[in-house]
């Protein structure tokens, strides 16, 4: 038998997709209704662990080791939070689950929240994402009326709510404390962890908190079964197929599912259909903007045999398969693999003050490191572009960016620090340029309004 | 700007704020949901959004009292959230993105038409009322840059051709005629399978996907740095009110222009910006921070 092409996205074509008739007469909800009558809540988690499915949300955490940290007291109500704030730049892909498949989601939540003994899921949706939080509502009535939300879910005495939270705009709150301080009422500001989320979450209470794309994995992967599943992926330990995103210079920007372990160039010359205009690809951001930069001049240096990347030393950064794994060792990260793809007529330092003014809005002002080292990026970054910048310029950015990691609550500042230090590290003569050169080489100071502003001419 | 600034913040008017019967029944059934009242804060907050389109203090002390929260809470969770608007705002929210992958696309551009169409910077709102523009950080619709939002409505693939039609159904017919005219534009469009295993187009796609569509690619590439495209895959766009990418000089700094919308520079496109560049240096730079909450 075929190994399947297409699970997450098997339904986005059908016309209608995301109501249950349609979504149903297409598979949606047997899986769960099998696992909840027939399935021990063990043996759900057991195929998950076997799937060796990493989060989607950016981190590449096995959930199911995750959910195993679960140690809940008798008296412990467990909840689910599904985690659909994306917002890291450069990412899409949850978005079009919500919005084209969300009784797929659901039928995730529902199979999560038996198994991990939680009865309520809060699917925590950016504000922004208005038509997601529609269709998912509507989606959520959908299923409670057909009796597989509820007191009895297929039948079955196990009682499962599921709950739509809207946030308002803030990044940050696709952090997972700053989620649960957000769910909670608060502004979003992460906690310090331990206690993590598993001990003392939602409401003080064990939960478990998901990507999107992880959750509606999983009916998938029971109807295969773990390890058939993990197996659609090309690398161990990383199993599954996954959505890939390609935004910025390429042909056919979207969303692809493809097995993990492909390669960038893959992504970029067949899924994207290749460089828009035929421009030579000058750098891309793998997963999302915190995520350090590759550029397809650069080549692995792996010459230890014992190196995980052994087996590619030599070759270009886009030709390491994409894994949780395989990039940590590039010294950059997978994340949400959603990759930002830039032609040669890109100014890096430009890109980067781009970035930094994205994290400077970003940055939730709890620690000092963080909220004041994003306004000092921007203010020497602005210093380079707009000429004004010295060359000492480029060592303080480095220095204060190693200065900021690590010594914040949250990994916010670590997502900021590290793609910086890549791009300045890789890109350096851009950066010494601008500096000596006394700002952007002419025309690509792209932040010079190109036509003025007429006060009051339209209004 | 600003109608209520009374002493200590206080409210000076002397209606308090309430819900219609329909919003009402909405808030209670919300806050069954949460296991805490103050849990349902942020919806709440939403559905009077909703109603009185800002945040202004006499909501903030409404939500307090309907939550038993203090107003010091509900204003610290108001100020955190960039959604929530701490001033009077247009009839219409008009948000553009300006994050990389927008920006590599053309979203400068978008931004520029906004604001001269409204008469007004990022962070302010037209002289006729219609519209308040906001610049946004990262919209997740990255591959269908650039985009705006539009009240909570996402408008992709734009060019400024299909921009000024949004806005015109906007200005003349109201937000809900607009919505439903351009309903199919709501849902996410971009591509989701590899080229060659496209399935017949199921799904509504009005205007999708313009990274495709011919009209929307750049200007041929000048010859010092590539053979030039044969010209039928560059047709002459349409015209656009930016200035005809034609004019771009010869490249003598550096790589041709990749705009991605008719007749725009993409980010660091090298062709020196049209005619008018040198007016009005100021007109981003006092507006590229913006009415973030960060500043406030």
């Amino acid at each position: 038998m075929a190994e399947p092409q297409k699970l997450l996205t098997a339904r986005y074509d059908l016309p209608e997709s995301w109501t249950l008739a349609v979504a149903e007469k297409h598979g949606a909800y047997k899986i769960a209704r099998r696992a909840l009558t027939m399935m021990q809540p063990q043996q759900i988690k057991d195929e998950v662990k076997t799937a060796a499915i990493r989060g989607r949300g950016g981190a590449g955490f096995p959930a199911g080791m995750k959910w195993g940290f679960l140690a809940p007291k008798p008296t412990d109500q467990v909840y689910l939070v599904v985690n659909g704030d994306e917002s890291e730049p450069g990412t899409f892909k949850d978005r079009s689950i919500m919005e084209l498949d969300p009784h797929r989601l659901i039928e995730g939540c529902i199979v999560t929240c038996y198994a991990t003994g939680a009865h309520v899921a809060y699917i925590y949706v950016r504000g922004e994402l208005g038509f997601s939080i529609q269709r998912l509502e509507a989606a959520v009535e959908e299923a409670r009326k057909a009796g597989y939300l509820g007191e009895r879910p297929f039948g079955k005495a196990y009682p499962v709510q599921v709950h739509i939270h809207s946030g308002a705009g803030a990044y940050i709150c696709g952090e997972e404390t700053a989620l649960l301080n957000s769910l909670e009422g608060k502004r979003g500001e992460p906690r310090l962890k331990p206690p993590f989320p598993a001990i003392s979450g939602a409401f003080g209470m064990p939960t478990v908190v998901n990507n999107v794309e992880t959750i509606a994995s999983v009916p998938d992967i029971l109807e295969l079964g773990g390890e058939r599943w993990a197996k659609l992926g090309k690398l161990p330990g990383d199993g599954g197929l996954r959505l890939y995103g390609v935004s910025g210079h390429v042909k056919r920007p979207g969303i692809y599912e493809a097995p993990v372990g492909i390669t960038m160039r893959e992504l970029i010359d067949h899924y994207a259909g290749g460089m828009l205009n035929d421009r030579p690809l000058k750098a891309v951001i793998p997963g999302g903007s915190s995520t350090p930069v590759l550029r397809p001049d650069w080549k692995v240096d792996a010459p230890a045999a014992d190196h995980p990347l052994h087996a590619w030393h030599g070759q270009s950064e886009i030709d390491v398969p994409m894994g949780v794994d395989t990039y940590r060792a590039l010294g950059t990260m997978l994340g949400t693999c959603c990759a930002i793809v830039m032609d040669d007529s890109v100014n890096m330092v430009d890109v980067t003050r781009n970035l930094m003014r994205f994290y400077k809005h970003e940055s939730c002002g709890q620690c000092t490191p963080c909220r004041e080292g994003s306004g000092w990026f921007v203010d020497i970054l602005e210093n380079l572009c707009n000429g004004n910048g010295k060359v000492e310029d480029v060592e303080l950015i480095a220095s204060i960016a190693n200065n900021v990691m690590g010594n914040t609550i949250c990994a916010f500042a670590d997502g900021m620090a590290m793609p910086l230090l890549g791009l300045v590290r890789k890109f350096r003569e851009e950066f010494v340029a601008a500096a000596q050169a006394g700002g952007l080489p002419e025309g690509t100071r792209h932040d010079n309004p190109t036509r003025a502003l007429v006060e009051g001419k339209a209004a | 700007m600003g109608t209520y600034s009374g002493p200590l913040g206080k409210p000076e008017s002397t209606m308090a704020f309430a819900l219609t019967p329909e919003r009402e029944q909405q808030v209670d059934d919300i806050i069954t949901r949460y296991p805490t009242r103050r849990a349902a804060l942020i919806p709440v907050l939403w559905v009077c959004q909703k109603q009185n389109s800002w945040i202004s203090p006499e909501v903030i002390d409404y939500v307090a009292a309907r939550l038993e929260i203090s107003a010091a809470a509900v204003k610290g969770v108001v100020t955190f959230y960039t959604m929530f608007h701490e001033h009077e705002v247009g009839e219409n929210v008009v948000w553009v993105c300006r994050t990389l992958s927008c920006d590599l696309r053309g979203a400068k551009a978008v931004q520029e038409h906004l604001e001269e169409r409204f008469g007004c910077h990022a962070g302010g709102t037209s002289k006729n009322g219609k519209f308040s523009l906001f610049k946004a950080e990262c919209l997740a619709a990255c591959g269908q840059g650039p985009m705006i939002q539009v009240n909570d409505r996402y408008f992709e693939n734009l060019d400024l051709t299909k921009l000024d039609q949004i806005l015109d159904a906007y200005e003349k017919n109201g937000a809900e005629a607009a919505e439903k005219q351009f309903a199919d534009t709501a849902v996410y469009n971009g591509h989701v399978a590899p080229p060659g295993m496209e399935p017949p187009p199921a799904r509504p796609s009005v205007g999708a996907p313009a990274a495709q569509k011919p009209a929307s690619i750049a200007p041929p590439k000048p010859a010092s740095i590539a053979p030039p495209k044969p010209a039928s895959i560059a047709p002459p766009p349409k015209p656009a009110s930016v200035a005809p990418p034609a004019s771009a000089p010869p490249a003598a700094a550096r790589p041709a222009p990749k705009a991605t919308l008719v007749g725009m520079p993409a980010v660091g496109a090298s062709s020196p910006p049209p005619a008018d560049t040198a007016a009005a240096p100021a007109a981003e730079d006092t507006t590229t921070d913006d009415a973030k909450k960060g500043e406030e």
